[in-house]
């Protein structure tokens, strides 16, 4: 059986959104996987698009207002929004990763934590049961988009931004817990649109861990793409409008021509990327100071990324250089 | 790296920089003084506005940003009470030619009417020559010249970085702010804040 439908199917008790074209296992599978799995699996495991499924919308059960459960992908403007789990069970007193994916049309972004120079940081509100809590999202080291002479952090193509939820040890196995997830974004090419999703994923406690074979690998490999806190010395200095870092690297750390630096700390740095250089071990950062910069921060965090691969998440003391 | 080393990368990258959107200006400054013309075709030169507080709000209409703070009336309570006060609230759209939320003086007075705003007048800065030379990088981004044509105020509209019109209650109205504190002869508490929106779309 083949559906088609731009915004939402009914199936079985519950409704899921589906990008148009996707093939759904029939009707009678799709009851017995929910039976068997927990709830959402019947829907990650949905194989991909296939070219043949282009059954007119007429041929597709009709339309239906998606329900607050075990909703987990949105088709939005320019962004297609999936929450995914790592597991296919919750085991007592463990983290549980889940993901916010998104997979943007060519040449849209959505945003990082600081977004740059315009735009919005993607933001998560998490709905969980007493006892369950959700921690920081492990932001991907982000990609630098130049708009008009403007500077924007974020993601293109695909991201998934990886979050760690801590069952309490006194889950009660066997019980069904809804993850609940309300997401809003802002995806833009040159023009910007804003878009909000909200997501359920029921998952089972158990005892025994169980990857989740689709989305396991998946989201560890995003994990890794964030970036490793590094402990290496260094401080960064005002002296009146640039910012000097000074950083004491690795002999085999990362290479001036090849980097690129994104402030965490807000209103300390211009977003334009400055400019690097290296004498043995000591990586010099000229920035400019940001023209919204108003007190010292008594640290100045930001993320180095490099292109050949790597990214360093630092935190340096702040000082303003004392008149000569 | 030796002194003349670090001069000669700091001098290189302020010369890479200079060429951007980066702001060029700064609280405490003399604003840059300008001419533009609004939607109805009259010029105004912000040094005529001698001895009167002015707000410059970049505009975009179709941005999201935008929408949030015209959609809900914030904006356009805050260039009423503004104006009724003896502030002279000017309105700049830097959108170049074929880009959103660019207009000629036709469509801008149309827009006008049918957000029922209120600014002073609405003005065309369709090269981006104003908006560059503020810095201006978002809409909306608000910048209050006092009635000495010194910068007293740059940002954002308000203290909520988003497109949430549910946002705005519990937000505090920057703007609104530094133009009670000039009124009372005080000195402006948030000067600066990190502006939030849509790029401009130079």
């Amino acid at each position: 059986m083949v559906l088609r439908s731009e915004s939402t199917c009914l199936i079985g008790p519950t409704t899921v959104a589906t990008p148009s074209g996707r093939r759904v296992p029939g009707p009678l599978s799709l009851v017995l996987s929910m039976l068997l799995a927990p709830a959402v699996h019947a829907l990650d495991a949905v194989a991909p698009p296939a070219p043949e499924a282009t059954a007119p919308a007429a041929a597709a059960a009709p339309p239906a207002q998606p329900g607050p459960s075990f909703r987990a992908r949105v088709e939005a403007e320019h962004v297609t929004a999936e929450l995914v789990g790592a597991d296919r069970v919750l085991v007592p007193g463990h983290t549980a990763w889940f993901a916010l994916r998104l997979r943007h049309e060519p040449h849209w972004h959505s945003y990082w934590l600081n977004p740059g120079d315009s735009g919005q940081a993607t933001r998560l509100n998490w709905q969980l049961p007493e006892g369950y809590s959700a921690g920081a999202v492990a932001w991907p080291a982000p990609a630098r988009f130049d708009v008009d002479g403007l500077a924007n952090f974020g993601y293109a193509d695909e991201v998934l931004l990886p979050v760690p939820i801590t069952v309490p040890a006194t889950a009660r196995i066997g019980d069904s817990v809804p993850i609940q997830l309300d997401a809003r974004w802002l995806v833009c090419k040159e023009i910007c649109v804003p878009g909000r999703g909200s997501f359920t994923l029921s998952r089972v406690v158990s005892k025994k861990a169980a990857p989740d074979p689709d989305w396991n690998r998946p989201i560890a490999d995003w994990r890794a793409r964030a970036p490793l806190a590094a402990a290496w010395s260094g401080k960064a200095t005002l002296n009146g409008d640039m910012v000097e870092l000074a950083l004491q690297v690795p002999a085999n750390g990362p290479v001036a021509d090849s980097l690129d630096l994104f402030p965490i700390t807000p209103s300390t740095l211009e977003h334009a990327r400055p400019q690097f250089s290296r004498e043995r071990t000591t990586l010099t950062v000229l920035a400019r100071r940001s023209a919204y910069y108003a007190a010292p921060p008594e640290r100045l965090e930001f993320v180095l990324s490099s292109a050949g691969g790597g990214a360093w998440r630092l935190s340096v003391p702040f000082q303003v250089a004392s008149s000569p | 790296m030796n002194i003349i080393g670090r001069l000669a990368c700091a001098l290189a990258l302020a010369g890479t920089v200079a060429g951007s959107a980066s702001a060029a200006v700064a609280v405490g400054q003399p604003a840059p003084d300008f001419t533009l013309t609004d939607s109805t075709g009259k010029a105004h030169k912000l040094s005529g506005f001698k001895g009167k507080t002015v707000v410059l709000e970049w505009n975009n209409p179709e941005c999201p940003f935008v929408k949030k703070h015209y959609g809900s009336g914030n904006m356009q309570k805050q260039q009423r009470e503004a104006t009724a006060g003896g502030v002279v609230w000017l309105s700049v759209n830097s959108g170049a030619a074929g880009k959103q939320g660019h207009m000629d003086g036709a469509k801008a007075n149309a827009h006008l009417a049918s957000t029922k705003s209120a600014p002073s007048a609405y003005l065309i800065d369709a090269d981006g020559t104003v908006g560059k030379a503020y810095g201006a990088r978002t809409t909306p981004h608000m910048y209050v010249v006092d009635g000495g044509g010194v910068l007293r105020y740059m940002g954002a509209i308000d203290s909520e970085a988003s497109t949430d019109q549910d946002d705005i209650p519990k937000s505090t109205q920057y703007v609104t702010q530094a133009l009670a504190e000039l009124k009372a002869g005080k000195p402006v508490s948030v000067p600066t804040s990190e502006p939030y929106g849509c790029s401009v779309k130079y």
